[in-house]
């Protein structure tokens, strides 16, 4: 492992990577910044972009765009009130009091601070933690693959929906669809409908534009809404953080990156979930809890620290098992498999250069952002007034090309529209897409891994239930299930009272 | 919005009944998984919209901003546009497409529209063709 972070060190060095961080952080911080655009849909629309690089620089960049995005929502959050990416919404309790009382500079300068703090402390867990754990994923067999699998589709059906029947449906319907193209044991043709474009299955990248990016570009557009007005002035005080107010946020800080990463690593927790959690953690931990919500630095502090902190705990599972953290991971991962580089044990061995560049890469990355946050600040902001009639065709053209540019095929662009449609669609009825998002990755790996567990089991999954990593995972599969049924049974009695 | 929330499931309900029948043209040993999803799907969709139809009848539709005309528009002119590319070029078309939209999602300063237009498709040139080498659809015109 040593040599192998040494040589991602020297790599990471490299002209064109140092470029394609460079790249990755302004666009992050511009796409983060934009209410309406979030993490994921910035992921999806760049990942073409990486096509042609080298792995290393592709990577790096969707790596840099991952951090960079997360954190400049606050930006958005800070000085507007509105935030950039739902990662934000926390920042917004206290970050907007300050701006009310003429220190917006002084949150900004907090928020870029704890950002940085946050996303360093999880990429050094991701180092310390992935390589142990994808030496562990070599135990695993087509049983406890298949398992896991299907773990990685419950736990992100049950957690991304309000409740477990939408997420369910929606999973379903991914999973369904996900059976598209040549039956790898039969050679049977399914659901292709004559078109040639279909043997391989529903292409990845333009479904994935098209639920998350396309289907955002009619968002937009569909009220007459059209810009965000900015006051003159907005940042009045020094975006310098004080000595005072490092020493007080020191401990706030450290608890929250620890909860950010640790929520990152449980496959389905996203960055919003680490900010409420590291928000409320610090008000409880508090001596003066009645100062949140009304222009506490701690609370900028909290959120901001844990929301980045997630970065590099969602990389975990997602480079070693295959298992996407949250929804951006399912995207990134995209991006993984079109560079031909399958998440486990070989990413840290055959591909480890690659994989130990970004790593480390991670680290510039979030170094970076806290930079160009702090200078450019006032430039960025400047972004958030682009009017939705303008960035709304700029999505819609984005999204063609980049579903163009893999296969040279238009049906991928067509697919890509269709599926902005339906993306479109659930949005509109509150189901969730990030379940079709996984399905489409995780359900070919699931029926594979089942068939070869079927003839090797002879011909029932039920021998599997021997293996003692088969029975942790399928307990934590019904573990799942089983919160998610409560907290809908919840939400019901809730609704009625 | 609750109509969009009934849609779903019922668009889900459509495809069950279109492909379900399709899977009896599979190998028998391997058809029952993708028959096996297809049925569950439609079950839950079903539930789902029972239990809509019965715990909901009581609550109101919110009144939406949703301008649909918007929403309309943008769809169809996102079809032609895509359905043109190869017939035209990528290049030709986002000249085209991008002013068309702005248009009607009501700009009508005509320097922005050029202005926007032209910019754009010079960066996504540079950016895409020269630079990172990705083709783009070739028609008639460029």
């Amino acid at each position: 492992m040593a040599d192998l972070l040494i040589q991602g060190i020297y790599n990471v060095f490299n002209v064109g990577n140092l470029f394609a961080i460079f790249i990755g952080t302004v666009l992050g911080i511009i796409i983060g910044a934009l209410p309406g655009l979030s993490s994921t849909m910035g992921v999806a629309l760049l990942i073409p972009i990486t096509f042609k690089m080298d792995p290393s620089a592709g990577l790096c960049m969707l790596g840099a765009i991952y951090c960079a995005s997360v954190y400049g929502g606050s930006i958005s959050a800070i000085l507007l009130r509105t935030p950039g990416t739902s990662a934000s919404v926390a920042t917004t309790w206290d970050g907007y009091e300050l701006t009310k009382q003429g220190l917006a500079g002084k949150a900004l300068a907090m928020s870029t601070y704890s950002s940085m703090f946050g996303g360093l402390f999880s990429a050094v867990c991701l180092i310390l933690i992935a390589p142990a754990l994808a030496v562990m994923s070599l135990r695993f067999g087509p049983p406890e693959r298949f398992f896991l699998a299907i773990f990685g589709l419950t736990i992100i059906i049950t957690v991304s929906s309000e409740s477990l029947i939408k997420g369910l449906i929606s999973g379903f319907f991914g999973i369904a669809i996900a059976t598209t193209g040549i039956d790898i044991i039969s050679g049977n043709l399914r659901f292709i409908w004559g078109q040639v474009s279909l043997l391989d299955g529903i292409p990845l990248l333009p479904a994935l534009i098209g639920l998350v990016s396309m289907s955002q570009a009619m968002i937009l557009i569909e009220t007459k809404r059209t810009k965000i007005e900015i006051k003159k002035n907005v940042i009045r005080d020094q975006i310098i953080p004080t000595i005072d107010d490092l020493r007080r946020t020191f401990v706030t800080i450290i608890r929250s990156s620890f909860i950010g990463t640790i929520v990152g690593i449980i496959p389905g927790a996203g960055t919003d979930t680490a900010a409420y959690f590291g928000y409320s953690e610090a008000k409880r931990n508090s001596k003066h809890p009645e100062t949140f919500g009304k222009g506490d630095i701690e609370g900028v502090a909290a959120s901001e620290a844990a929301n980045n902190a997630v970065t590099g705990g969602s990389l975990v599972p997602t480079l070693t098992l295959g298992i996407p953290g949250n929804s951006v991971t399912a995207v990134f991962m995209g991006g993984l498999l079109i560079h031909g580089l399958i998440p486990g044990p070989a990413l840290f061995t055959k591909y480890g250069v690659v994989t130990y560049t970004l790593l480390v890469s991670l680290f510039l990355a979030n170094i970076s952002f806290a930079i160009l946050g702090i200078i450019g600040v006032k430039s960025f902001i400047k972004v958030v007034k682009i009017p939705t009639y303008i960035l709304s065709p700029l999505i819609i053209t984005l999204s063609v090309i980049g579903s163009y540019a893999l296969r040279n095929n238009v049906s991928d662009v067509v697919i890509m529209f269709f599926f902005g449609i339906l993306g479109y669609i659930m949005e509109k009825g509150k189901f969730s897409t990030v379940p079709i998002i996984l399905a489409l990755i995780l359900a070919p790996m699931a029926e594979k891994e089942l068939r070869r567990s079927l003839l090797i089991l002879g011909g029932s999954i039920f021998p599997a239930f021997q293996r003692p990593i088969c029975i942790i995972v399928f307990l934590l599969i019904i573990v799942s299930l089983s919160v998610s049924f409560i907290r809908t049974i919840k939400l019901m009695k809730q609704s009625r009272a | 919005m609750k109509f969009a929330e009934r849609l779903v499931p019922i668009l889900f309900i459509i495809f069950c009944l279109i492909y379900f029948p399709q899977t009896f043209s599979f190998s028998p040993d391997w058809r029952s998984y993708p028959q096996v999803l297809i049925a569950i799907l439609f079950i839950l969709c079903v539930f789902w919209l029972m239990i809509d139809i019965y715990y909901r009848k009581s609550i109101k539709n919110n009144k939406s901003n949703i301008i649909f005309s918007r929403v309309i528009i943008t769809t169809m002119l996102t079809l032609i546009y895509i359905l043109t590319l190869n017939i035209v070029g990528f290049y030709v078309m986002t000249l085209i497409f991008i002013p068309t939209l702005m248009f009607f999602l009501g700009v009508s300063n005509i320097r922005l529209l050029i202005g926007v237009s032209i910019s754009s498709v010079i960066i996504l040139y540079i950016l895409f063709s020269t630079f990172l080498g990705v083709s783009t659809p070739r028609g008639l015109l460029f």
